[in-house]
């Protein structure tokens, strides 16, 4: 199989914007935390997120992309900048404009500015809508906006996986390079909170009325985050050539879907399993080889009992390191695994694992043991990140070392 | 990338289309679609109509002649039509799934959802695939493309969020507003727990969700994937677009569309040389209705500054790419057939111009969208449709004009292909490109089950 290196990544997130200080807090374990400041929370019942404090991505945007971008827009062109400029995007080396591609992830992409159309239209009738105002839902405008930026004429997608969207984005981005369709793909996942979706969640009942906490016995619902990260993944080809350093590999994401229930997770986690195994199998790796599971870890009741039910079924009595950040930055939605994918590389690069910001007691009913507190100087060859999503969505990322050698994917087929 | 058999067909639009009609006249296997089941909501007038004449786009008259006209609207427009000045939206507004689907379950579904939900059940009927779903849920995946998704459920929960209250939010209804509802909903209705990708990249979403599809099939994570789109506007869209109308006729910009139309279309895509697939197929009596061959997208800037631009270039680096993909030159091509769905203005001129560019000046294009209106990402998936009928021997589509009159050749000249197929009375090769203004362009070859 042909390795696929991550070159480059790129964090907004409302624990820092910048790879190294958002790293850095996560590990000190740091939340981010905060009462919603972007809208009223009047008859919602909740009133906390980790939302983005600042304007954190506006340096990295020209003044003509300040103009055309929504939020979703401004997260995903500032984190794919700083990925650009990590893997030294820019040389004469780089592979042509057609051979590069982009994949976005998100949710409700520029959900803020369909909220803002929506309330014009609602109070001030048809002459509060804009002729422009199609324009910015284009579908195609996130990764439009970010192949203007590095110069992509190859193909470009969004994958609106829900809250699995950033694997998704990684996984089928790296598909592209292993399909001869590009050598260099920008993809990554971006998420704006909105007003909407914030109230949908509380009206599901599972926002946590305090704080989240990730596989606690007292654990209340997860906390809405938001931001974006974007990652350069280069073929081994493209990467020699340009003398390029590469900081990880990706694996074979392992897709699947429920096919259950629209909001809960299969109760046995079929699913959830299936996308592990067929990660694993697809990747050519044994459950052994796993040193740490990057978890959803929403700190729902249904996803973290689901999660540790997979953990036991396909790892047995030796279950990796497992942790989830989503106490310390929400949970991000469709951003969510893209930015847990920055810890993952981080984790392989450093041999530091981070903790579960607010894990207290672990829920003793879960039978699995998860990092409270950052683990230090441990060895870190292969990671999990592990995502499932509304819809049914399953979607779960290998990450290796950079050094380690490229494993032989093992495939299924139909036995009726 | 190798080739993917085309095993079943569904589809849902406007029934002015008469898409019953034509699949039967062209003698490709379909499922009762749009029928007259449906029912108006809140006084309108039935969308259905029994009206004889409004496929005359596709349907040659006893000469043999393809008359070009767009055909009347129909009676659907009587949806919120008098909120739009300039626009005629022909939205399948009082769309009744229950008839196909029962009546069961459907509650708390949007449009979009149920629209799909019946396109996906006659991709899965006449495939003869539906058993084999059932036995091995886990190597059916889907690949679902729309531009504009769950719009028309963020409305309606928007409106909640802000004329009434937030708290007012019907939770069963908000899982709508997700982008992936729809496939999500397929995959728990039908039972498919393969692969499940959602596509979101405006008028290119069916290509792209071909291109996935195609990259699961190949890569064997599915033995078959059920690739679709669908489109539902919203009352807002309607709006939005109707003062784009207005704006493009003060500043006197030509061909800006006026007639806008929702659907779902599904095909039930294996591997070529599946021999699983083929027994159930072969079962079950249903016939292989085409080939996909290569699907490739590429992106244009619009330049700095600006927004928008007609991705001629891309397209034609587009074409050319599935051309390679799939093996074949550029004289293989019988018909084009262009995404637009206006017959004059800027974006189809730069698709004729693309088109001319890799395959030449004869090539014959043609726009099947100028009589169902502009529908987004559907506008792709009733151009495989319009493929998958020509393969079986119907009607050649409505001929694009000759362009800006400078010169440039006639849509219709003939070219050896075409004149192959025009003496075969059906075409072998038919390529199918797709643009969006904001730069992105597809193109998917597909090829008919009799071609050597």
């Amino acid at each position: 199989m042909e390795a696929v290196y991550v070159t480059g990544m790129g964090i907004v997130s409302a624990l820092g914007s910048d790879v190294e200080s958002w790293w850095q807090a996560l590990c000190r374990g740091e939340s981010g935390q905060g009462p919603v400041t972007r809208f009223s929370t009047d008859g919602i019942e909740r009133d906390q997120a980790c939302e983005v404090k600042g304007t954190p991505w506006e340096p990295w945007l020209t003044r003509s992309e300040r103009r055309q971008s929504g939020r979703a827009a401004g997260y995903a062109l500032a984190a794919a900048r700083q990925a650009m400029a990590q893997a030294g995007f820019g040389g004469a080396k780089i592979p042509a404009p057609e051979r590069r591609a982009v994949v976005v992830g998100t949710s409700m992409g520029e959900g803020d500015r369909l909220g803002a159309l929506h309330r014009a239209w609602f109070h001030e009738d048809a002459a509060g809508v804009s002729p422009g105002a199609v324009v910015p839902f284009g579908s195609v405008t996130l990764p439009a906006l970010l192949a203007r930026a590095a110069g992509c004429e190859g193909p470009i997608h969004t994958v609106p996986g829900a809250c699995a969207a950033g694997n998704y984005a990684l996984g089928l981005g790296a598909e592209l390079i292993r399909t001869g369709e590009a050598d260099l793909v920008i993809a990554g996942a971006s998420e704006v909170i909105e007003r909407l979706q914030y109230a949908g969640f509380a009206r599901l009942g599972a926002i946590a009325p305090q704080r989240c906490q990730p596989f606690d016995a007292g654990r209340k619902g997860l906390m809405i985050g938001e931001g974006a990260a974007f990652f350069v993944l280069e073929s081994a080809a493209s990467v020699v050539r340009r003398g390029g350093q590469p900081l990880a590999q990706l694996g074979v994401v392992g897709l699947t879907c429920d096919a259950f229930h629209i909001t809960r997770p299969h109760p046995e986690g079929a699913g959830s399993q299936a996308a592990l195994q067929r990660a694993l199998s697809a990747t050519g790796l044994v459950p052994e080889a796993v040193d740490y599971f990057c978890a959803h870890g929403t700190g729902t009741e249904a996803n973290d009992a689901v999660e540790a039910q997979v953990l036991r079924t396909v790892f047995g009595t030796r279950i990796p390191h497992v942790s989830s950040l989503k106490g310390a930055i929400g949970h991000a939605m469709g951003a969510a695994s893209a930015i847990e994918a920055v810890a993952c590389v981080q984790a392989l690069r450093t041999g530091v694992v981070p903790g579960t910001v607010n894990l207290e007691a672990i829920d003793p009913a879960l039978e699995i043991d998860v990092l409270k507190r950052t683990l230090r100087q441990t060895k870190v060859r292969v990671v999990l990140n592990n995502s499932l999503a509304f819809g049914g969505y399953n979607a779960v990322l290998p990450l290796m070392g950079a050094d380690e050698p490229a494993p032989q994917p093992s495939l299924g087929s139909l036995k009726p | 990338m190798t080739a993917q058999r085309i095993l079943g067909f569904g589809v849902v639009g406007w029934a002015g289309m008469r898409p019953e009609q034509w699949l039967s006249d062209c003698r490709v296997p379909h499922a009762p679609l749009f029928s007259p089941e449906v029912a108006p909501e809140e006084g309108g007038e039935p969308a259905s109509t029994a009206r004889e004449s409004v496929w005359p786009g596709l349907v040659p008259d006893n000469e043999g002649t393809v008359t070009p006209t767009p055909p009347p609207l129909g009676d659907v427009r009587a949806f919120a039509a008098s909120l739009f000045t300039r626009i005629e939206p022909q939205l399948l507004w009082g769309f009744r799934a229950e008839p196909l689907l029962g009546a069961k379950g459907l509650r708390t579904f949007d449009r979009l959802t149920r629209l799909t939900l019946v396109a996906v059940q006659g991709a899965l009927q006449e495939s003869g695939l539906g058993d084999l779903a059932a036995r091995c849920p886990d190597r059916f995946g889907l690949a679902w493309g729309s531009a504009f998704g769950a719009l028309e459920s963020i409305e309606e929960l928007h409106r909640v969020a802000e004329l009434e209250e937030p708290r007012f939010i019907n939770p069963n209804r908000f899982p709508n507003t997700v982008a992936n509802a729809a496939a999500g909903q397929v995959a728990i209705w039908y039972g498919v727990t393969g692969p499940n990708i959602t596509a979101v990249d405006g008028r290119c979403s069916g290509a792209s969700a071909l291109a996935h599809a195609a990259r699961k099939l190949d890569a064997g994570e599915a033995d078959c994937m059920l690739v679709g789109v669908s489109e539902t506007l919203s009352l807002g869209m309607c709006q939005a677009l109707d003062a784009q109308a207005a704006r493009a006729e003060a500043l006197r910009l030509p061909g800006f569309p006026s007639r806008y139309g929702e659907g779902s279309v599904f095909m039930a895509l294996g591997r070529a040389e599946d021999p699983a697939l083929s027994a159930a197929a072969a079962d079950s009596a249903a016939p292989t209705l085409g080939f996909h061959l290569a699907t490739a997208l590429r992106f244009q800037s619009p330049g700095d500054g600006r927004r928008l631009v007609y991705p001629e270039r891309a397209l034609a680096r587009a074409i050319t790419t599935a051309l390679t993909e799939a093996g074949l030159s550029p004289q293989d091509v019988d018909v084009v057939l262009l995404g637009g769905a206006i017959v004059e203005g800027a974006a189809l001129d730069a698709e004729r111009r693309a088109v001319a560019e890799v395959l030449g000046g004869g090539a014959r294009m043609c726009v099947p969208g100028s009589v169902w209106g502009e529908c987004f990402a559907v506008n792709a998936g009733f151009n495989w449709l319009a493929a998958l009928s020509l393969f079986a021997g119907g009607a050649w589509p409505t001929p694009a004009p000759a362009g800006d009159g400078a010169g440039r050749p006639d849509g219709f000249a003939a070219s050896a292909a075409a004149q192959r197929s025009a003496e075969r009375g059906r075409p072998d090769i038919v390529l199918v490109v797709s643009t969006d203004t904001q730069g992105l362009a597809a193109a998917t070859i597909l090829r008919s089950p009799s071609a050597t």
